[in-house]
């Protein structure tokens, strides 16, 4: 009789699963020893009866706990413990075993810095602006998008790679940690003043100083134990009324302001392109619940392997849904939801994937906070798409790969939105052939 | 005693630790509220459910930052609101077990419901001796369910649906067992799936009051999803709202 109560916790599962790639780190201090041990075994006990391989992919979890306790009495701060925990995890070379040290229990639980308003990206050894926001530190100071950056502080970008080549990552990932480090860095930190210097295209070099603002962008709201994030939402249309909708993390707080553009777009819009460059993730669910406005049937997103069991993600279509063609641009800091997204929608025939290989980081995790105060973040299970393809270290692969070229990134042309319009016209055609 | 009759006894003995078969027989309705705690989550989510047997059920979970997520049974279709996933239908499976749970009789009938029910070997759990029954449905699913020596339900083992075509083995142990109006009933279900814990406290618990047939009723959308998820022909529920 009192057995009822088992939807609830399939609910809970499917509605917190989080898949994201941590933004920073800083370090705080705590020296109680016990509280270090109590964070070693559960955070070794955790992998081991939530894995859900139960090889833990060819090595010995066992070992290499053992491995690792001793070392517990040498660490003699919280920083020393952060690194301990994070090198055991790293043994099992998969992405979402973290252990997140910038959390503190305030409200506001995000480590907050200086704000630029500048996005780089890295490619092969050098940053170029990419984004420049409206009213921003940057944007008063003159710098535009084209711009390429020599240096930050005077360290040069060159002096930056080579601290990075020395570590043995995959080169996807070296230029990911490359590109957010920058990312970090040019929005100043706690310094009053950045010094910039940069190359604008045709003309001599330039040396800029910033003055950072407080961060005023807004929080999302923290879910239990998952942290707040600074988030980003633009929606705007192009030619031909193509709406183009960009957003940095797939959180509950953008859900209604995603809803509505697409919404809205079901009456208007010939066509959208959702922009997830550089979108590092977030809560799973928000993937099938954005879905469920593209399509026009229940589509499966792909499926996850847990410890004992299985869990099929689907979008089912909501009753404004957008029916028109969808683009979806990635790159090599698409990560976690957003591979899920983008592989799933694509999979299924419903949007056709414009840009660079996404990051590969793909599993759904929870959050744990540690005795010692950290958090811990830890997979619960390996996402495939329908068809069986694992994104974990693989990644998404576009419909059309589009390795923007240093000419390109100068000329502010950004290919894939160029591409994923002439895509469309090339849809409506075909259509209208066909009618 | 030979085996089928060790088995017949424990089924009693849970029958009887649960009020007895004639009360049990009175029960028609069940409200239920409480709280979801899921520790090491930071999560805290009140909930709230109501049974109507033999076919309605209604379940509601006010989750932090997202808002209420509902589900409920009509007697036939089931369907869910997510304020993220946006609405949906429960599949078979879902539906399924809804109905299992709206039939409150379901424990007076186990024979019935599972092709076989055996004994397991005994275990101690949490220091607490427990003898096992093991039930196999006719689909061969196997439950195993672990009982304290005066009937009461500790520990049950099984696959739960997660959803279209997903399912997961959860772990059940119900704690802190009350008496209302003769139906005896655990105030508290710690619930280990493999991701998490979770631990439901109830907090209120009403029987047999009439309950409010607008929250089994499914939405106008209802008809056009079922449409949209399946070719077969859709079979119209008794009510619909917007």
């Amino acid at each position: 009789m009192y057995r009822k109560f088992k939807y609830c916790t399939r609910t809970a599962l499917l509605s917190f699963l989080y898949i994201a790639v941590s933004q920073s780190v800083s370090w705080g201090y705590l020296s109680r020893q016990e509280a270090f041990a109590q964070s070693f075994d559960m955070v070794w006990s955790t992998v081991q009866e939530s894995h859900w391989d139960e090889t833990f992919g060819g090595r010995d979890w066992e070992a290499i706990g053992n491995t690792y306790r001793p070392r517990l009495k040498k660490a003699r701060d919280r920083t020393q413990l952060v690194v301990l925990l994070q090198s055991m995890l790293n043994e099992l070379e998969l992405s979402h075993y973290r252990i997140l040290s910038n959390y503190n229990e305030v409200e506001d639980n995000y480590p907050r810095g200086g704000y630029t308003g500048l996005e780089l990206k890295y490619v092969e050894g050098r940053a170029y602006v990419v984004r420049v926001a409206p009213g921003s530190p940057a944007e008063e100071a003159g710098i535009k998008v084209g711009w390429r950056l020599k240096s930050i502080h005077r360290r040069s970008i060159k002096s930056l790679v080579k601290s990075y080549s020395r570590k043995q990552l995959p080169d996807k990932i070296k230029s990911f940690y490359i590109q957010r480090h920058l990312n970090e860095v040019i929005q100043g930190g706690t310094v009053k003043r950045i010094r910039t210097d940069w190359y604008p295209p045709e003309k001599r070099a330039l040396k800029i100083y910033m003055m950072p603002t407080a961060d005023s962008r807004q929080l999302s709201d923290s879910v239990g134990h998952l942290p707040s994030q600074c988030i980003e939402f633009e929606q705007r249309y192009l030619e031909n009324d193509i709406l183009y909708m960009r957003f940095n993390y797939f959180v509950p707080n953008l859900m209604s302001d995603i809803r509505a553009s697409i919404e809205q777009a079901s009456e208007q819009a010939q066509g959208i392109i959702i922009d997830l460059r550089s979108n590092l993730g977030g809560l799973t669910v928000m993937a099938t619940g954005i879905s469920g406005l593209l399509v026009d049937e229940p589509t499966n997103l792909g499926k996850l392997n847990l410890k004992k069991g299985h869990m099929t993600y689907q979008g089912y279509p909501q009753r404004k849904r957008f029916s028109g063609p969808v683009a979806v641009l990635i790159d090599g800091s698409s990560a976690s939801t957003s591979e899920m997204f983008a592989a799933g929608l694509q999979e299924a025939g419903r949007a056709r994937v414009f840009g660079e290989s996404s990051l590969g980081q793909s599993l759904p995790s929870l959050f744990k906070k540690l005795p010692s105060g950290d958090l811990f973040q830890y997979a619960v299970g390996d996402y495939h798409t329908p068809e069986g393809y694992r994104i974990e270290k693989n990644g998404v692969v576009p419909d059309e790969v589009l390795v923007p070229s240093f000419d390109q990134l100068e000329q502010r042309v950004d290919l894939p939105v160029t591409e994923a319009l002439q895509w469309m016209e090339r849809q409506w055609m075909e259509d209208e052939d066909a009618s | 005693m030979e085996e089928d009759e060790k088995v017949e006894a424990m089924l009693q003995g849970y029958v009887n630790s649960q009020g007895g078969r004639e009360r049990l027989l009175t029960i028609t309705s069940i409200e239920v509220d409480g709280i979801m705690k899921l520790e090491s989550q930071g999560l805290r989510i009140p909930m709230a459910q109501k049974v109507q047997a033999p076919d309605k059920v209604y379940t509601m979970q006010d989750f932090p930052v997202f808002g209420e997520i509902r589900n409920s049974l009509n007697g036939n279709q089931g369907w869910e609101w997510h304020p993220i996933a946006g609405e949906r239908p429960l599949d078979y499976t879902e539906v399924d077990e809804l109905l299992d749970d709206a039939n409150l009789q379901r424990d007076l009938n186990l024979r019935d419901e599972y092709s076989s029910i055996r004994l397991g070997p005994p275990e101690i759990i949490e220091d607490i001796q427990t003898t096992q029954l093991i039930f196999t449905d006719e689909a061969g699913k196997v439950e195993y369910w672990y009982f304290k020596s005066n009937g009461d339900l500790f520990q049950k083992i099984h696959i739960v649906s997660a959803g279209p075509e997903s399912e997961f083995e959860a772990t059940e142990r119900y704690y802190d067992f009350e008496e209302e109006e003769g139906f005896r009933f655990p105030r508290k279900i710690r619930y280990l799936n493999p991701a998490y814990e979770a631990e439901l406290t109830i907090t209120e618990l009403v029987i047999n009051r009439e309950i409010d047939q607008c929250y089994f009723v499914l939405p106008i959308y209802a008809e056009e999803m079922a449409r949209l998820a399946k070719d077969e022909p859709y079979e119209r529920s008794s009510t619909t709202v917007d």
